[in-house]
């Protein structure tokens, strides 16, 4: 997804499978790990080794869509629908949050790793350890000890 | 902060998030509460576990809103697990539905940072035991009482032994008793009020939803708390706002006087004692033309009720400068 709006200056990256994508700077600048690229004049295109194509998609969009809410061209509340429901699809099982997560840990987006951390918990918290698992599709790595161990501690637990 | 090792396309089917980044899967958990991380997340796997063991995750721990859980799960239980797991940084306790004496001083015993303690509906609490872990918390400065059974001189007794403290809220249910004109009655419906007045003189933010105060003791706390800030006293039917009281109140930044909207009140706002009364007594003059009962549903504790503001974990970890101080 190429972007070009008619602000200053664009800013090149490039994805981790080798797709280019044109964003405006003053949306890149969501990212500690790309404003601190630009400003020492790291020359385009920006490679970011560790999000994919669709992920960083995903992830511009939500860029440019804060800047269109820092300049008053849509509000925070259209802002936030947008980030639940398109960008983090917290209300669907098999949402893109662990994907986005990833990527804006990796980016360095404070607020997109806050809403994305939030998004995930809110569907993981009234889960079973079982639930969980599945989720994230995790492997139950204790030892029949072990876990019968824990589930003494954890007695409680399991009523 | 390393990304993941792993692909991070969604169809990829050899995602094994057990190796999320820690500190992304310490954000997770630090938006779960404490008793989802006990009986849920922190038992998924190894590395999990390990993450929910860490003193970090238990700085404040937030067992409120989990009433379906009373009768299944051992809450004390849990309590001191988060209290050991806090390795003594503890600052925040809240607890709804259960509570004793001695996990209060359990608490005490481990900890001397707690700085802010919600208890909620806490009737196992006795007022002996509140009064005795309260002289281990000094540095308390956020206090909630809703719907305890505590005596007037609870008020008194914290108050002396925890100068610091900046919030107080002890919230009830109003009721309406047979109307007396015994002078003692008013000195004990002042109690409270004057317990206040005495001790709390650093108060930023006072709740007293359904006291039985009257305008002598609200006069002796706005006169006492020199910082105050907001003042919530509704459902405190026996103040009647006059011309004096008024402009005490002139500097409180946020008022919610005894005839305003509970619409936004977390807790229950039902009255008590109407069935005593007809309507003559009900309808006694305001300065609002509001009916002043109003009939509510007993309000779901959900996450994001208005009124009842959430602690923001993310906020006391990252940020040294704690705010603890919520306007209502």
């Amino acid at each position: 997804m190429e972007t070009s709006t008619c602000s200053k200056k664009i800013v090149q990256l490039r994805s981790s499978d080798g797709q280019l994508f044109e964003v405006d700077e003053e949306a890149a600048m969501s990212s500690e790990i790309l404003k601190n690229m630009i400003e020492m004049g790291m020359p385009s295109p920006l490679p970011l080794y560790e999000v994919d194509a669709t992920t960083l998609a995903m992830i511009v969009e939500s860029w440019n869509r804060r800047l269109q809410e820092k300049r008053g061209e849509i509000t925070e509340a259209e802002l936030e629908r947008w980030e639940e429901e398109e960008l983090l699809k917290s209300k669907e099982p098999d949402g893109d949050a662990i994907c986005v997560l990833l990527a804006a840990n990796y980016l360095e987006d404070e607020h997109l790793i806050d809403r994305a951390g939030e998004a995930i918990a809110h569907h993981i918290k009234d889960m079973t350890v079982e639930e969980v698992r599945d989720y994230f599709e995790i492997e139950n790595d204790f030892e029949r000890e072990e876990e019968e161990k824990v589930f003494q501690q954890n007695a409680w637990a399991f009523h | 902060m390393a990304g993941a090792e792993m692909s991070s396309n969604p169809t990829d089917p050899a995602r094994n998030w057990a190796e999320l980044p820690r500190d992304v899967l310490s954000l997770i958990l630090r938006k779960i509460g404490a008793i989802e991380i006990l009986i849920g997340a922190g038992l998924v796997c190894r590395a999990w576990l390990q993450l929910a063991k860490e003193p970090q995750l238990w700085r404040c721990v937030d067992m409120t809103h989990h009433a379906d859980l009373f009768n299944t799960v051992d809450m004390e239980a849990m309590a001191r697990i988060a209290v050991d797991r806090s390795g003594g940084i503890m600052e925040a306790f809240w607890a709804e539905y259960f509570g004793s004496d001695e996990l209060l001083q359990y608490i005490a015993d481990r900890t001397n940072m707690l700085k802010s303690l919600r208890l909620i509906s806490c009737y196992h609490i006795s007022d002996e035991g509140l009064a005795e872990a309260a002289k281990r918390f000094p540095q308390l400065e956020e206090l909630e009482i809703q719907f305890g059974s505590f005596s007037e001189e609870v008020c008194e007794t914290v108050g002396r032994v925890c100068p610091q403290l900046k919030c107080f809220k002890l919230n009830t249910q109003w009721c309406y008793l047979s109307p007396t004109s015994d002078s003692d009655e008013e000195m004990e419906e002042n109690e409270e009020a004057i317990g206040i007045a005495n001790n709390m003189h650093e108060l930023r933010h006072l709740q007293l939803f359904g006291n039985r105060l009257t305008n002598d003791g609200l006069m002796a706390i706005l006169d006492s708390c020199p910082h105050l800030e907001s003042l919530d006293i509704r459902q405190c039917f026996n103040v009647t706002m006059d011309a004096n009281l008024q402009k005490k109140c002139a500097r409180i930044r946020n008022l919610r006087l005894p005839h305003d909207s509970t619409d936004d009140y977390e807790f229950c706002a039902d009255i008590g004692g109407l069935e005593s009364f007809d309507n003559d007594f009900l309808s006694v003059s305001s300065d609002s033309d509001a009916v002043f009962y109003n009939e509510y549903d007993y309000s779901e504790l959900i996450d994001d009720a208005v009124y009842y503001n959430e602690f923001d974990y993310s906020e006391l970890i990252d940020d040294d400068d704690m705010d603890f101080f919520f306007p209502f």
